[in-house]
């Protein structure tokens, strides 16, 4: 199954943050989306997810197809992230964190299909812990967690390793990898650390300035000037 | 074993059964042991638990406070006083009342049920606008509806007899009804924030996008909870009127509201922080409103001291929301204390144990 970006432009009082990008995202794949600050990307993200309503363009998954679409709806199509900042429940326990999303996105037993989810990202120790207590590592893992409990088509991730050092780092990105082939999904990931991004993805997709000047593997990518001259700006 | 394991149900099931045994504890202390007064204060207790739940099943879970809940128990309590007080009262406290309230005379059960249905019905009318709404905006729209509600029972003189107090109500508030309807009660809403309802709605009350984003619907699910809570309170309210046997609009205005806000901000965002609150506000109520007749510390004697009870109350929650804002329970049940306190003790435990070895 495809999910499909058409033409989808967004404007913040008349500043344009994303200008009519099209993209096609996989199951089974790990595309990874990268570009100066300011580029667009977490826009892209947040468009993709529901949290903003494009300005125009539509979406298309399987046979359904949307331009506006809910947190909640995108959420209940499979669409499911972490946040650049970590959003976790503060006053939860780890499993409730992750319970949350198993009874409102799954079918049968919550606290099971949580269990399920936690034991993927090796918190089985960890679950009457409260998520505000936990390292940033570990809530960034958390997040992760609730992301795939339920039903998953495709996993968002802005910056996971931001402010991880590299065993941290290199843990997440074999999280990343380990979700993928459990459970099928397609995977977006957003991150500064262009070595990751380079070892995990698939497909590299570069924005600048809210338009996508290059895609290909991260060997094209690598050496194509356009991509060279947004980021070293000449 | 681990209590939280498992289904959830059943741990609400094993929490409100523990919950219900320490209030039956009491229950038996006082009844066994106090006085008349005590009885009294008892009664007024256990009333208090069942209004101050139900407050807590709409704001502990949505994390809105609500200031308007005592409208709902004012309907609890006119609907089933209009319904059970002796017609030939009624003839002379209102006689322009509509033939089938004026002539009526149903029993206890029947009544409370009206009152309680009237509130639902009102509660699911404007419900919607009000679960739209949060912080702030939320807390001042149901301070409105409060003042709506006294507003028109004031008026109300052919229903209520205006700002005069209705009396003449059967006290039919027993120990009995009290014990059973705070089980219920305690059950309903353990079930309610155990549910997926109740635990997305808690979550988005931590962080909206991130429970959004986990599939909670927001508004659907404090929709659920605001109904709810508004039976609850027409049942404290209707428990209420049958106790005291006169009530009036002033009963269900600013005085109850800050008592009850008091008793959940105290307490903490449970069920288990609503009872506990609820217990800590009666007795400092009761013992505050005998200092109000005057006292002596030392040399110093004072004869009078007129809202001594509303200013302590009022320091208890400056205090509260400075030194411990989560309340007194924080967010935690009590059989999530005992397994909280388990925990800690296994992690002392090993610490120490790793200590001793190196």
């Amino acid at each position: 199954m495809h999910l499909q970006a058409n033409d989808v432009v967004m404007k913040f009082k008349g500043v344009t943050a994303l200008d009519g990008v099209d993209m096609e995202l996989r199951k089974g794949e790990i595309v990874g989306l990268i570009g100066p600050n300011g580029s667009g990307k977490t826009t892209f993200l947040n468009v993709l997810s529901g949290v903003f309503t494009p300005t125009n363009g539509n979406f298309r998954m399987g046979d359904r197809q949307w331009s506006k679409v809910s947190l909640r709806e995108a959420a209940r199509l499979g669409i499911r992230r972490t946040f650049q900042n970590i959003r976790l429940f503060p006053s939860f326990t780890v499993m409730e964190t992750v319970e949350v999303a198993s009874a409102w996105l799954d079918k049968g037993d919550r606290r099971e299909n949580a269990q399920i989810a936690l034991d993927a990202l090796n918190f089985g120790q960890y679950r009457d812990r409260i998520a505000s207590e936990l390292s940033y590592g570990m809530q960034r893992r958390l997040e992760i967690a609730r992301a795939i409990a339920g039903r998953l088509e495709f996993l968002l991730v802005d910056e996971p390793t931001a402010g991880l050092n590299h065993g941290e780092s290199q843990d997440i990105v074999e999280v990343l990898q380990r979700i993928r082939g459990q459970r099928g999904c397609g995977i977006v990931l957003i991150d500064h650390d262009l070595n990751v991004i380079m070892n995990v993805c698939d497909r590299v997709i570069v924005l600048a300035e809210g338009k996508i000047i290059s895609s290909g593997t991260p060997q094209q990518v690598r050496s194509d000037p356009k991509v060279i001259a947004a980021y070293l700006g000449s | 074993m681990n209590m939280l394991a498992g289904k959830w149900w059943k741990q609400s099931l094993v929490g409100s059964a523990l919950l219900l045994a320490i209030v039956l504890v009491i229950v038996a202390i006082v009844a066994l042991a106090g006085s008349t007064t005590d009885m009294r204060i008892l009664m007024v207790f256990l009333i208090n638990v069942i209004a101050a739940i139900s407050l807590q099943t709409y704001a502990g879970n949505s994390g809105n406070i609500s200031f308007g809940h005592v409208g709902f128990m004012a309907f609890g309590a006119y609907g089933s006083a209009l319904f059970t007080a002796d017609p030939a009262i009624k003839a002379i406290g209102i006689p322009n009342a509509p033939a089938f309230i004026r002539e009526a005379a149903i029993g206890f059960l029947p009544a409370m049920l009206i009152g309680t249905a009237v509130a639902v019905v009102v509660a699911a009318a404007i419900g919607r606008v009000f679960v739209r709404l949060s912080g702030a905006a939320a807390a001042v729209a149901t301070l409105g509806f409060m003042v709506i509600i006294y507003t028109l029972l004031s008026n109300a003189e052919e229903l209520t007899r205006g700002s005069k107090a209705f009396s003449g109500i059967p006290e039919y508030t027993t120990l009995g009804w009290c014990v059973a309807l705070l089980a219920l009660t305690i059950v309903v809403a353990r079930l309610l924030r155990d549910s997926n309802t109740g635990l997305g709605l808690r979550a988005c009350a931590d962080d909206p996008i991130a429970g959004q984003a986990a599939g909670v619907d927001i508004l659907n699910s404090r929709y659920v909870m605001w109904v709810a809570s508004a039976a609850g309170a027409a049942i404290a309210g209707a428990l209420y009127a049958h106790y005291i046997g006169a009530i009036l609009p002033k009963a269900f205005h600013f005085e109850l509201t800050f008592v009850l806000v008091t008793m959940v901000i105290v307490g903490g965002r449970s069920i288990t922080g609503a009872v506990a609150g609820a217990a800590l506000i009666t007795i400092l109520a009761e013992v505050l409103r005998r200092l109000e007749n005057g006292f002596s510390i030392g040399s110093i004697n004072l004869s009078e001291a007129p809202g001594l009870t509303t200013a302590v109350l009022a320091l208890l929650i400056v205090a509260t929301l400075t030194i411990r804002p989560q309340g007194l329970v924080s967010r935690w049940e009590v059989e999530e204390l005992l397994h909280r306190w388990q925990f800690r003790q296994k992690e002392h435990a090993s610490v120490r144990a790793e200590e001793n070895h190196v």
